[in-house]
């Protein structure tokens, strides 16, 4: 016997059908008879051998005949327990990694802004000079403005949202070529998200 | 309460496996058993893609995922997995019912939902080699939550079980009391819909035009297309209200899954750090009233389609 849940939520008990594959019963049924029947695998459940049958057929809908184990169908193959084991992995993998977030030291906000003095090149009559900005803090912060100022001349830019450790490429266009000793690159504001 | 074998087994199943090329027969098509489980994970794959993609498509999923706190995508991912061993007995992405072993699952349903997140932000660059680690786990740990539901929910979406009722679902979802199974539909349902919106802007766009007026109408509304969709529209036989449980009035339940829907548009709210305990009153009550509104919308179809 066993435990069989109907349509109605309620458990009633349903004679089962031996499966083993190896009784005085099994042996004198015709395997098709399982398979035709759609209720019962005509194997053994607990072995996941399929027993004589050389097919396994089991229902849509949860009526299959459960045997001693209280299983409706075969055990998993390795296809399965392979997505099991790699999901599983996965998802530890995150949490874990999120976990050494939490404990380790918070940097507060802190960037670095590297303006490429080898990567400058004239356009008409400005000069264009690339700046990297990287967030080497450990939070994310918003509408960062980066100001890149060559005497009087102020130019500036604003990042939408830079998380942990992200860089972002800006140009600015400036009247003389820039060097070292002619540009301060700063950022002046941000905000926290 | 105890649960029955058979609610335990179905839940974890049995740490045995079967031969690869075991042949299986279901719903008349012969296969062998590892070709199957492989178009299982495949239809979790695609249901996945289906629900998410318009999430993953959206600025602000990939601005929230940046800016959550690590403790709190923990407890979203935890919450997720909750969630998706509900939707999993409900749906899931195999075709046999009596194949569902809701814990592992739903687990696998996360996994997918990884693996699907994963490959598209990837393909669309939302990933690059020059995004940092905490970057790319922080997008994956969100991210993996629409795309989980889409898994569990594939069957749902992209095909059907032989019967669609009470039968297509897992004898531990058939355990459950009238009661329960209402305010089960309500949460899923609710938090499927209204995490569509949840993340985008625009609910706090609204939130700063929003008069009283407008959030007292929004709430008689949000009440009025309830009570109708479940008891007046008669969209299927289901829209049912037995004798048993403390909700057999039709006005009870819905007001009470109503204020349920609220509670998950509530929660749902802070966990993508909308608001928190200094938020005022007056801004999250009328936060949680216009989320509140696609929960509701969602919980009510739970019901019906639960």
């Amino acid at each position: 016997m066993s435990d069989q849940t109907t349509s109605e939520g309620k458990a009633s008990k349903t004679p089962s059908k031996c499966v083993c594959g190896e009784c005085k019963a099994c042996r004198s049924r015709d395997p098709k008879d399982d398979v035709s029947s759609g209720h019962s695998h005509g194997g053994d459940a607990d072995s996941g051998n399929p027993g004589r049958g050389s097919r396994v057929a089991f229902d849509s809908t949860g009526d299959g005949v459960a045997d001693d184990e209280g299983e409706s169908s075969p055990p998993p193959s390795a296809v399965t327990w392979t997505a099991r084991v790699l999901s599983l992995g996965m998802v530890l993998s995150l949490i874990g990694y999120l976990a050494y977030l939490i404990v380790r030291p918070v940097v507060p906000a802190q960037f670095d802004v590297e303006p490429d003095f080898k990567a400058v090149e004239q356009r008409g009559s400005q000069w264009v000079l690339p700046v990297e900005l990287t967030n080497t803090s450990t939070v994310a912060l918003a509408n960062v403005v980066v100001d890149i100022s060559q005497g009087n001349v102020t130019r500036s830019f604003t990042v939408v949202l830079m998380g942990e450790g992200e860089k972002a490429q800006a140009e600015v266009r400036l009247p003389e070529r820039p060097t070292l000793s002619n540009i301060t690159a700063d950022v002046t504001s941000y905000q926290s998200p | 309460m105890t649960l029955s074998r058979t609610v335990k087994t179905e839940l974890v199943g049995s740490f045995k496996m079967s031969p690869v090329g075991l042949p299986v027969e279901i719903e008349d098509y012969m296969s062998s058993l590892g070709l199957h489980e492989a178009r299982e994970m495949l239809r979790g794959f695609a249901g996945a893609l289906f629900v998410a993609l318009p999430l993953l498509y959206t600025q602000e999923m990939w601005e929230r995922a940046r800016s959550i706190p690590a403790a709190t995508l923990i407890a979203i991912l935890v919450l997720a997995y909750a969630l998706n061993v509900g939707f999993t007995s409900y749906s899931g992405y195999k075709v046999a019912r009596s194949r569902s072993y809701l814990l592992w699952d739903a687990m696998v349903s996360l996994g997918l939902g990884v693996l699907a997140s994963l490959i598209t932000l990837v393909i669309t660059a939302r990933i690059t080699m020059d995004t940092p680690l905490e970057v790319i786990m922080n997008l994956l740990a969100l991210m993996a939550v629409p795309t989980s539901f889409g898994a569990s929910l594939a069957i749902n979406q992209l095909g059907q079980r032989e019967y669609n009722d009470r039968k297509a679902t897992s004898p531990a979802a058939a355990h459950l009391s009238e009661d329960g199974l209402k305010i089960t539909a309500t949460i899923l349902g609710g938090t499927l819909f209204a995490f569509n919106i949840m993340p985008t802007i625009e609910p706090k766009v609204m939130l700063v035009e929003l008069t009283p007026i407008h959030a007292l109408a929004i709430v008689i509304f949000s009440l009025a297309i309830s009570y109708s969709i479940e008891f007046m529209a008669r969209f299927h036989d289901s829209a049912r209200n037995g004798d048993e449980g403390a909700l057999r009035e039709r006005w009870v339940t819905t007001l009470f899954c109503y204020l349920v829907s609220l509670v998950s548009s509530a929660v749902l709210l802070w966990m993508f750090g909308y608001f928190g305990l200094n938020t005022p009153p007056e801004m999250w009550v009328q936060w949680v009233i216009i989320v509140g509104y696609a929960a509701t919308l969602g919980g009510t179809a739970g019901r019906l389609v639960l």
